[in-house]
């Protein structure tokens, strides 16, 4: 990686107290590319805290500045740190000795430069004991990297970070005298990886006069927190929680009891009460060639009792033409396309909404299916999601396929097109449609193979008829030719043995489609509506 | 003086003094070697199990930028998407100015026709 070298910033105001042992545990850091900048941020006790670190003499480089808050004093540092990495100690914290060598051994292994390192710490008292550490769970982390930050969990002085990356994004918020660290680290979140060092590599020291327990520091803490509420969107919420909802409930939870946030918490609160009912809503439609029907299923999506706020429409452009615009907003999407697959990604590609349902004419809703749909994956945190279904007047029980169903999933798949919901989120994943060869039950089991499927056992479609069935050809030779599937023989032994049934004498081959085949029930997996 | 009964009895006790003593120092040989044994394993497995720990963080720390990888391609993904909308949104509406200012110019019959060209509008 090259350059190596580590600027430690110890901002500091009326500290002569603490900065001697502060500067010290810098000194102390076995990395030997190390550079150490003290600001002195207008301190105002009688050169008290400049002749600490006067003390010093060139072993560190000292600043000064009117007194004008932490994050000038940071920018100060950064404006003439000459190291490529960055880290920041508060003078009245300590650094463990290996604190520097440990990082940036891991940031020469990673190679990138747009990673923050941050790590475990030891609490200590005023007179420099131990009195507790903070381990934060490395896998769970690992898993949801963005959690650190909306748990509140990054210490600014266990961060090792590249210099340019903090000036990039636009330096520390000198408009925020006591958040402007969480202000930067959500800036972050969207710039950089947030990447746990699961050792104490800090000690944080917990005393009566320290800045973040006054009053304008705790407000504009509230503020702070009530501007990532309001400003983090729907798909980074779900990228986060699984939903914006959960998100909500989450981060009410947090600062109602980890934080001195009430007033946020339930701010929270409120919106998660309505945060399902407020989700924008796309639906998917596949028109046909068969213009009736396709104003039937149109019709039964605009007499839902929670219309979308979208219809997409796709499909052949001379039936487009005829259903032109509508009630509900209508986005067209003509195309001579005849893969299915293709269509589904051309319409996602157009929609809007957090939820997205799909429905293929001639299959038609029933009026609470949105609704219903979209108010269990939000309350579960759930990216996908089907239902039973209608079909001749009586129920295919097909929503009690639900929860962790892989690799199940590989050798029974239930899920019917026109049941489906997902979250946008999980098309923006690049999971779905991308083959536009493959068959639609394929798109399912990449979907089951990274998260849980939302199993609805009420009826929420009626369908003409069920294409699952009739996918369990193509799907079987699309699972042999799977690098990544074809290793669960066992499942797809069951798929050779459900499709040797189906293609018994007297029955059409399943994938002429077989409009008598019904999927064959089975019991849940994960419970009914079971979900992450 | 010692009896020659009291001195048989005291060799006696020697020899058997001294066959306790060999044995005692033949197990604590066996001791210290299977001791010896025990904290060279031991030491071993504290290095595989240091060598496992920090295989570990390094694989965790490999999972978690990869997750950030992915989760942040969706993130960008969005805004791409919605950039593309807006795009073809502004296309949409500089074709229907287009269309509605030839429609005036057919209409006044002016020779100098305005044209808004839409075409390689969305980028």
């Amino acid at each position: 990686m090259g350059d190596r070298s580590v600027t430690i910033a110890i901002p500091v105001h009326n500290g002569a107290n603490y900065l001697g042992e502060a500067i010290e545990s810098a000194l102390c850091q076995s990395h030997p590319e190390t550079e150490i900048i003290v600001v002195d941020d207008g301190s105002d006790d009688d050169g008290q805290t400049l002749a600490v670190a006067r003390a010093f003499g060139d072993r560190i480089r000292t600043l000064q500045q009117p007194n004008m808050g932490v994050a000038v004093a940071l920018n100060t540092a950064l404006a003439h740190a000459s190291g490529r990495l960055f880290s920041w100690l508060s003078h009245d914290d300590l650094f463990e000795p290996g604190k520097t060598e440990r990082q940036v051994r891991i940031l020469d292994t990673l190679d990138r430069e747009d990673v923050c390192l941050f790590s475990d710490l030891s609490w200590i008292d005023a007179a420099g004991c131990i009195t507790g550490e903070q381990r934060l769970d490395p896998a769970a982390l690992a898993l949801n990297p963005r959690l650190a930050f909306y748990e509140g969990l990054i210490n600014g002085c266990t961060i090792l970070i590249a210099r340019d990356l903090l000036l990039r994004v636009g330096g520390f918020d000198t408009r925020y005298p006591y958040t402007q660290d969480y202000r930067m680290w959500w800036r972050l979140t969207r710039e950089a990886h947030f990447v746990h060092v699961p050792h104490c590599l800090l000690r944080s020291r917990l005393h009566p006069d320290q800045g973040s327990h006054r009053r304008d520091a705790l407000s504009e803490n509230s503020a702070f927190w009530s501007d990532v509420l309001d400003e983090t969107s729907e798909v980074e919420a779900a990228v986060v929680d699984g939903s914006r909802e959960r998100f909500l409930r989450r981060t009410g939870g947090f600062l109602r009891y980890r934080s001195p946030n009430r007033r946020v918490a339930d701010q929270a609160d409120r919106m998660a009460r309505s945060c399902a009912a407020e989700a924008s809503v796309s639906v998917v439609i596949d028109v046909g060639t068969d213009l009736e029907a396709a104003r039937r299923t149109i019709d039964s999506v605009e007499g839902q009792t929670r219309p979308p706020d979208e219809m997409i429409l796709v499909g052949d452009p001379s039936v487009l033409t005829v259903l032109g615009r509508g009630g509900c907003d209508r986005v067209l999407r003509p195309t001579p396309e005849p893969r299915l697959p293709a269509r589904l990604r051309l319409g996602l590609t157009a929609a809007r909404g957090a939820y997205v349902a799909l429905l293929m004419a001639p299959d038609v809703f029933v009026p609470e299916k949105i609704a219903r749909q979209v108010a269990r994956m939000s309350a579960l945190g759930c990216l996908a999601s089907h239902s039973s279904y209608r079909r001749g007047g009586e129920t295919v029980a097909t929503g009690s396929f639900g929860g962790r169903v892989y690799p199940e999933i590989v050798g029974e798949c239930h899920v019917e097109i026109s049941t489906v919901m997902i979250q946008r989120v999980l098309f923006l994943s690049g999971l779905l449609f991308m083959d536009e060869d493959a068959p639609l039950a394929s798109n399912w089991i990449e979907a089951a193979a990274r998260h849980e499927w939302l199993g609805l056992e009420e009826p929420l479609s009626v369908i003409e008829t069920p294409r699952a069935p009739a996918e369990m050809a193509p799907l079987l030779t699309w699972l042999r030719a799977s690098a990544e599937y074809r290793h669960h023989a066992a499942q797809i032994g069951r798929l050779e043995s459900r499709l040797a049934g189906t293609l018994t004498p007297g029955t059409r081959r399943a994938d002429e489609g077989d409009p008598d085949a019904s999927p064959p029930m089975r019991a849940s997996l994960g419970g009914s509506d079971a979900a992450a | 003086m010692t009896s020659a009964t009291d001195c048989e009895a005291i060799q006696a006790l020697l020899r058997e003094t001294q066959r306790r003593l060999a044995v005692a120092d033949h197990r604590l040989a066996i001791l210290e070697s299977s001791n010896r044994t025990a904290v060279r394993a031991m030491r071993r497995f504290l290095q595989d199990r240091e060598r496992l720990v920090a295989e570990r963080e390094a694989a965790l720390i490999q999972v978690s930028i990869a997750v950030g990888d992915r989760q942040r391609t969706m993130v960008l993904n969005d805004h791409l998407l919605a950039t593309l909308r807006d795009g073809e949104k502004a296309h949409a509406r500089l074709e229907d100015e287009n269309r509605h200012l030839r429609r005036q110019v057919a209409e006044s019959g002016s020779s100098s026709a305005l044209t808004v060209d839409a075409s390689g509008f969305t980028s």
